[in-house]
């Protein structure tokens, strides 16, 4: 490092024309007193003061200059730029500069990185013509100054625009600010949800919020001005299409140096599909309720029932313990068709399922496939199921050599389409008809007939228990 | 009173047959006499045009179709009811607050109660 104060011989040394008529008799002093003034400014200055000849040599250098050159003043007076080591481009472009104000007596104003004892460092600096008493230009003179910072300063805010303006242009948000009282709302970008980019109108809260979230929404911006703090509200806005789409808006303040807020910046998140999976979820959910609660009182019903058809408690239940197994293994054969219905083959193996263990050779099972819905498939699975504990009980499956066939056909198309279904037991013990019908007879009657809309015949015939099916399949039509 | 029966006489509109079959059981033991039963509108709605109850236990569901049209016809007669459901009193359009709702498993007062509100009412 070069001391400036001890940087050479200083402005002095030229030949400063200070002559001043007006104190003629006082000149030399006056003279010296400029230059003294000068001298000390030039070496106080952190801005660099300088020189050229009109060979482009430098005559004067300040002694912040030599500083940042690191060189004392008699290595650089009489140099030019390319002899001082400046990178030859450099030197061309100052040389060109140097010529250009001379023919043009124009400044020239530019800036340049430059590489001295600061290290890297960027430059701004301008170029004079110094006229000489012929009114020739004589030199030229030329002030730098150290504005890196500066730069620095401008390139990051720069920076820091252009990645706001990636993130408005990258995200699927909605982006907007707002004026201090919300009246006015510009969109910046983001997501095209309400349209291009541009100022809304200034009855944009009648134009944009659904009618329903109005007071909602203002009631969250009244909020977030008196408390000064983020505003959130979720609410519907009008797509640039005319619909309704549910957005979570949210928007903080921005304020100056003394805390006054001068706009809102906030984001709108396009929430349509995940109120609609609420909406589909909460639906699911109470559809679930209305099955749990409809098979509860379908258990009660069963459970009632059961137990005012028999007076021993043990055999009561029992019955009921059975009964509510077929439900369950009629439940689980829906759930695994998503109940959307069940095939005839899946309800009468579901329903037999129990009485079968390892005995399949006893039932024969054939049929035509056909698909009921599922409070059909329910009734005919409980039907059967109370069919084979009878046949267990009393019946073919009483007995090792008895059998059970159950049979189905379907005849007509569309509308006229019915299913026929007869259940027969041959091979077990003679039948007599049963003294009184209890509630499983009744189930497979009454209940059968309600739900499948047919005719139903159970006959206690001799040789075999034979129930008959006769239903409609076509499903009824709505109101 | 109907003048059929010296009980008052229920048309229930019930889908799934294990309540209808309980309610068929019970109302007797109340007190009444179950005039009819239905598991559909249309089914409903023919049945009506035939008998004359003096009240109706109406399930609100009938196999995923509300039974709206049948509370309707009732009205239009002048025949007091309740609704029996699994979904509870919120799946109700408004204009229906007035009906006593029986939220399904319902108890055997519970139902005795509610019939005896309705047929007080009308």
């Amino acid at each position: 490092m070069v001391d400036r104060r001890r940087a050479g011989p200083g402005i002095g040394n030229l030949d400063v024309d200070v002559d001043d008529s007006a104190v003629a008799h006082g000149s030399r002093s006056t003279a010296e007193y400029r230059v003294r003034l000068y001298e000390t400014i030039l070496q106080a200055t952190p801005d660099l003061v300088y020189i050229f000849d009109l060979q482009h040599r430098f005559t004067y250098a300040n002694p912040a200059l030599l500083a940042m050159w690191g060189r004392t003043w008699d290595e650089a007076i009489g140099k030019t730029c390319l002899e001082l080591g400046y990178e030859p481009w450099h030197a061309a472009m100052h040389d060109r500069e140097i010529d250009q104000v001379v023919a043009t007596r124009e400044p020239v104003r530019g800036d340049v990185p430059f590489n001295g004892t600061q290290g890297r460092r960027i430059y701004d600096y301008i170029l004079v013509p110094v006229i000489g008493p012929d009114g020739e230009v004589e030199a030229v003179a030329g002030t730098t100054r150290d504005v890196t910072e500066r730069k620095e300063l401008e390139e990051a805010q720069r920076k820091s625009e252009e990645r706001l303006s990636a993130m408005v242009n990258a995200t699927s948000d909605l982006i907007y600010r707002c004026s201090p009282d919300w009246t006015q709302v510009q969109i910046v970008g983001g997501s095209a949800l309400v349209g291009n980019p541009g100022i809304l109108p200034p009855d944009w809260p009648a134009t944009y919020l659904h009618p329903e979230d109005r007071a909602l929404v203002e009631r969250a911006i009244a909020e977030a001005q008196a408390t000064q703090d983020a505003f959130h509200a979720e609410h519907r806005v009008a797509r640039e299409d005319g619909a309704w789409a549910w957005v979570s808006s949210r928007a903080v303040p921005i304020r100056q140096a003394d805390g006054t807020v001068t706009e809102w910046f906030g984001a709108a998140t396009d929430i349509s599909e995940r109120r609609r999976h609420d909406e589909h979820q909460r639906l699911l959910v109470n559809e679930l309720n209305h099955r749990v609660k409809n098979t509860l009182a379908i258990v009660q019903s069963m459970a009632l029932q059961t137990l005012r058809d028999c007076d021993d408690a043990a055999l009561a239940a029992d019955r009921f313990e059975s009964r509510l197994h077929a439900l369950s293994h009629a439940h689980d054969m829906l759930t695994r068709k998503r109940w959307e219905g069940a095939s005839l083959d899946d309800i009468v193996r579901a329903a037999i399922a129990p009485c079968v263990q390892q005995d399949t050779e006893r039932f024969e099972i054939g049929g035509e496939r056909v698909e009921l819905d599922p409070q059909r498939a329910l009734a005919l699975t409980m039907a059967l199921h109370e069919l084979c504990t009878n046949a267990m009980k009393y019946g073919a499956l009483s007995v090792t050599d008895g059998r059970v066939e159950i049979r189905w056909t379907c005849d007509g198309v569309g509308a006229t389409r019915r299913l026929a279904l007869r259940w027969e037991e041959r091979g077990g013990p003679a039948v007599a008809p049963p003294t009184r019908r209890g509630f499983g007879s009744r189930l497979i009657e009454r209940g059968l007939r309600h739900d499948l809309g047919g005719e139903v015949r159970l006959d206690f015939a001799p040789a075999g228990v034979v129930c008959r099916i006769d239903v409609p399949l076509a499903r009824e039509a709505g109101p | 009173m109907s003048a059929q029966t010296a009980t008052p006489g229920v048309f229930i509109v019930e889908d799934e047959s294990m309540l209808l079959m309980l309610l068929e059981d019970l109302l007797p033991e109340m007190g009444y006499t179950v005039l009819a039963s239905a598991g559909s509108v249309a089914d409903a709605l023919a049945h009506l045009s035939a008998i004359a109850p003096d009240i109706a236990v109406v399930d609100v569901n009938l196999a995923g179709t509300p039974s709206f049209p049948v509370a309707e016809a009732l009205r239009a007669r002048g025949i007091p009811f309740l609704f029996t459901t699994g979904y509870g009193q919120e799946g109700l359009p408004a204009h229906y607050a007035d009906v006593p709702v029986l939220a399904k498993p319902f108890r055997r007062h519970d139902l005795d109660a509610a019939l005896a509100r309705v047929l007080s009412r009308a």
